[in-house]
């Protein structure tokens, strides 16, 4: 493992989110953590790369640039005041930016989104209209959404994956897709054969989101146990659909460490 | 000389000459179809119809493309007829679906038995990591799909150092840098079948990138390094031997080697051989019972 800490960069032209030709072919990207490696600072982190052009926390040779880049957070599992206070911790404060729209479905999700006396097919589709028509709302040339824990509907609705996966790809026809998925569960299982199951509906999600993927992110804990001063993993892979920009996925593993103040350190490993 | 006939069969199935109404690609987490199937494009000479399940945009080289999603079987049709209608048999037009894995197994031949038709040639992808339903009474889609394929291409990464760990962690969705995942060079296994029924196999490595084929050679796994590299420049003695040194020592009968001989006729059991100052006793309890 390398001592010195290290820039965080996706692709071979030295940047993260920002590759040249997104609004003319838009990709998804996965970012995929376990229970113990919230990827919480690096969702914060990539928002403002794409809103300011910096990325403070893992990246101090990213200048500030003009991108022409709105930013929207659709999130199952935090509300704004979580992902603001996140922000603030990076001395950027994405809640005062116009280009950033938080859209939570979290604390709304029974009671408005998915009322038990309606049907969830028709409410699904509701759903990504509101995100759909936000997106269309910018009027910047580049549109990144991140989509954050989509796998509860499965959890907690008889939605299948073929149906939150057509609002996906609606979105991925707009903006760039960036989904935030828990790999750590009991629920996915690739061996899995009963179809009435729940876990067969998120292994499928899982694996059929995989294959529309351009780059894979994940987040884990070091398989060797707990270490003070290490929280995870964090390797950057290419996906299944190949980049069009000419820049392509860096394939990397770092090793990071998240302290208490929420400022992230990485080393290669 | 069949190294070269693998090739050309693999260029003719490319560039749709070979007689193969439908043929199948079979692709994992680990490698995806997208690859060889820029290969197909870059071989077609005639219109391309793309047919999405998972693509949200047409692609720069499709000449049409439906978001079949929410499509039926006869609209599906339907629009692959009225956008091939100007292909030939000669100068076939390309019809590619980019994933199978949606349709469900009752529905999968309904399907192809549409879109199939004498001028085209339709390529399907197929992700065999995507779980499917068990049914008992009628078989999977992918099962179905190979079945009536008349040429499947199943790629795989081109060299992967241990196998079982890649497998152990696909299976738990993680993806590790450096394994050659989605590259532009992978492996392809083919199977071919002929009109008579009889189906050959061949294997390939294939660069999409500069568009070259190679067949494979299996990669030697055997790492035993030779006696003479071992003991270069380990001390400054000569512990290495020459070609005549060996010779010599090849020679030498080892002990083992006797047994196979005289002794050896015995098989397997404890020969005595009785000397001249041993003292024979008929009434010992002991005695050898041979």
């Amino acid at each position: 493992m390398s001592s010195q800490q290290q820039d965080l960069v996706f692709f071979t032209d030295g940047s993260l989110l920002t590759p040249k030709d997104a609004s003319l072919n838009p990709k998804l990207h996965i970012i995929s953590h376990h229970d113990g490696t919230s990827p919480m600072w690096l969702t914060t982190t990539l928002a403002e790369n794409c809103l300011v052009g910096t990325a403070n926390l893992v990246n101090r040779e990213l200048k500030q640039s003009e991108n022409d880049c709105s930013v929207v957070n659709a999130s199952f599992l935090h509300t704004e005041d979580v992902f603001e206070k996140a922000s603030r911790r990076q001395a950027v404060d994405l809640g005062s930016l116009s280009l950033f729209k938080f859209l939570d479905y979290s604390s709304s999700l029974f009671t408005s989104n998915f009322p038990a006396t309606k049907d969830p097919k028709r409410q699904l589709s509701l759903l990504f209209d509101d995100i759909t028509k936000t997106i269309e709302s910018a009027k910047t040339s580049n549109k990144v959404v991140f989509l954050d824990s989509p796998e509860l509907l499965l959890a907690a609705t008889n939605l299948s994956s073929a149906d939150i996966l057509a609002g996906v790809r609606k979105l991925q026809k707009l903006a760039t897709v960036i989904t935030i998925i828990n790999v750590h569960t009991s629920m996915f299982n690739m061996d899995i054969q009963n179809a009435q199951d729940p876990a067969f509906q998120i292994t499928d999600f899982y694996v059929k989101l995989c294959h529309m993927s351009s780059l894979n992110i994940s987040l884990q804990p070091l398989a060797t146990g707990k270490a003070k001063d290490i929280t995870g993993s964090l390797t950057v892979t290419r996906g299944a659909i190949p980049m069009t920009s000419g820049s392509e996925v860096l394939e990397r593993e770092y090793v990071f460490q998240v302290t208490k103040d929420a400022t992230a350190k990485l080393y290669f490993r | 000389m069949l190294s070269q006939a693998s090739l050309v069969l693999l260029q003719r199935h490319l560039a749709l000459k070979e007689n193969s109404p439908f043929s199948l690609i079979l692709d994992s987490l680990g490698q995806s179809a997208h690859p060889l199937l820029a290969e197909f494009v870059h071989h077609s000479s005639g219109l391309v119809v793309f047919l999405s399940y998972e693509t949200p945009n047409q692609p720069a080289f499709a000449n049409a493309f439906l978001d079949c999603s929410s499509a039926s079987v006869k609209e599906i049709a339907g629009f692959v007829s009225s956008n091939t209608a100007s292909s030939s048999p000669a100068k076939k037009a390309l019809v590619v679906i980019d994933s199978l894995n949606y349709v469900p197994s009752t529905e999968i031949t309904q399907l192809m038995a549409a879109i199939v038709l004498p001028k085209t040639s339709t390529v399907g992808c197929f992700h065999t990591n995507v779980p499917e339903p068990f049914s008992s009474g009628y078989p999977s889609a992918a099962v179905l799909l190979q079945y009536i394929a008349q040429a499947i291409f199943e790629v795989s990464p081109e060299r992967v150092a241990d196998e079982e760990e890649y497998l152990q962690l696909l299976s738990q969705l993680l993806f590790a840098p450096g394994q050659g995942l989605n590259l532009k060079v992978f492996k392809l296994h083919l199977v071919n079948r002929r009109k008579s029924g009889k189906s050959l196999t061949y294997d390939y490595v294939i660069d999409s990138a500069s568009h070259e084929y190679q067949p494979y050679t299996q990669q030697q796994t055997d790492d035993t390094v030779s006696e003479e590299d071992m003991l270069k420049e380990l001390t400054t003695f000569n512990l290495s031997t020459n070609a005549k040194q060996r010779f010599a020592r090849e020679k030498v009968d080892l002990p083992f080697m006797e047994a196979q001989t005289e002794m050896g006729k015995m098989g397997g059991a404890i020969v005595y051989e009785f000397e001249k100052d041993d003292d024979y006793d008929e009434e010992d309890p002991y005695e050898d019972p041979f």
